[in-house]
């Protein structure tokens, strides 16, 4: 049972992502789960290919940017692509948290292979605040999407099926809705509602839902 | 997607109120400061007329949440 996450850093989006997955890699660790960390520029087409066809991991989470079609890595480069590489996951439990790829990439996941897809079907976005760039996870803009959207990861490796990961991180993006509605919630927090109603609807499962990383 | 000019002043008005320091990630390494968002919302050109879609789910979500 293995797990790899790519981790591009090379611009202010792809390094919050980055930082905020190393929670992610502490419970994989924490859980004894051994981790492919692809970080920075080893999130490389050559790299990420390799280790996905001879280790097989369970799970696989991608970070980074990305569109219906494609997920990318390190500077961009292209990881995955629709009708290209979708052998390499297809069979794995994937998360990706990139911009739209599960309208088409995940979709077709879902479809035609054995394991599950969750993702985002439009564009993932969020808040940060210019003064906490070089500390992300002292960001309170950025904080409820990363914690929300971490959730899938966390789930899935504490033993979580597709869709009781999915259901926690959608519970996870209501807790901060309800938490900023609440009237005694921080008014200068509350610009960050309408992207949180968006991010929560645009995650979206394709595959089997019951499908846990200790099935496979 | 066509946006009715209300749509596009209520957003503005809702703009002023972003604080200074807020950037917003709009994708393939993008941010942009609240002065940027506000002229691509005047503009209506493709990241303001993204931002108002979801400005305009907002409020569809919260009408339908709290019955209205």
């Amino acid at each position: 049972m293995t797990f790899l996450i790519t981790r591009p850093e090379h611009d202010d989006e792809t390094l919050y992502l980055s930082d905020y997955s190393k929670k992610i890699i502490a419970v994989a660790e924490e859980k004894g789960i051994p981790v492919f960390d692809c970080v920075n520029k080893s999130a490389n087409k050559k790299k990420v290919s390799s280790l996905l066809a001879s280790k097989k991991p369970k799970f696989i989470m991608f970070n980074g940017h990305g569109s219906a079609e494609v997920i990318t890595g390190n500077k961009l480069e292209p990881l995955i692509r629709l009708g290209e590489d979708e052998d390499l996951i297809k069979d794995a439990i994937v998360y990706a948290r990139v911009c739209s790829s599960g309208e088409k990439l995940g979709k077709s996941c879902g479809d035609n292979g054995s394991g599950a897809y969750i993702g985002y079907d439009k564009k993932f976005r969020f808040w940060i605040c210019s003064t906490s760039t070089h500390h992300p996870q002292e960001d309170r803009y950025a904080k409820p999407f990363l914690d929300a959207s971490n959730q899938v990861a966390i789930s899935l490796l504490k033993g979580a099926s597709a869709e009781e990961a999915y259901d926690r991180s959608q519970a996870a993006f209501e807790q901060y809705i309800e938490n900023l509605e609440n009237s005694d919630s921080p008014k200068e927090l509350r610009f960050l509602l309408p992207l949180l109603y968006w991010d929560k609807e645009i995650q979206k499962y394709y595959g089997k839902k019951d499908i846990r990383m200790s099935d496979m | 997607m066509t946006v009715p000019k209300q749509a596009k002043l209520v957003v503005l008005e809702k703009l002023k109120n972003l604080p200074m320091d807020a950037k917003l990630s709009i994708g393939n390494g993008q941010s942009i400061t609240k002065n940027e968002l506000i002229k691509h919302v005047e503009d209506l050109d493709e990241i303001g007329k993204e931002y108002i879609e979801v400005e305009l789910f907002y409020l569809r979500s919260i009408a339908r949440r709290h019955g209205k």
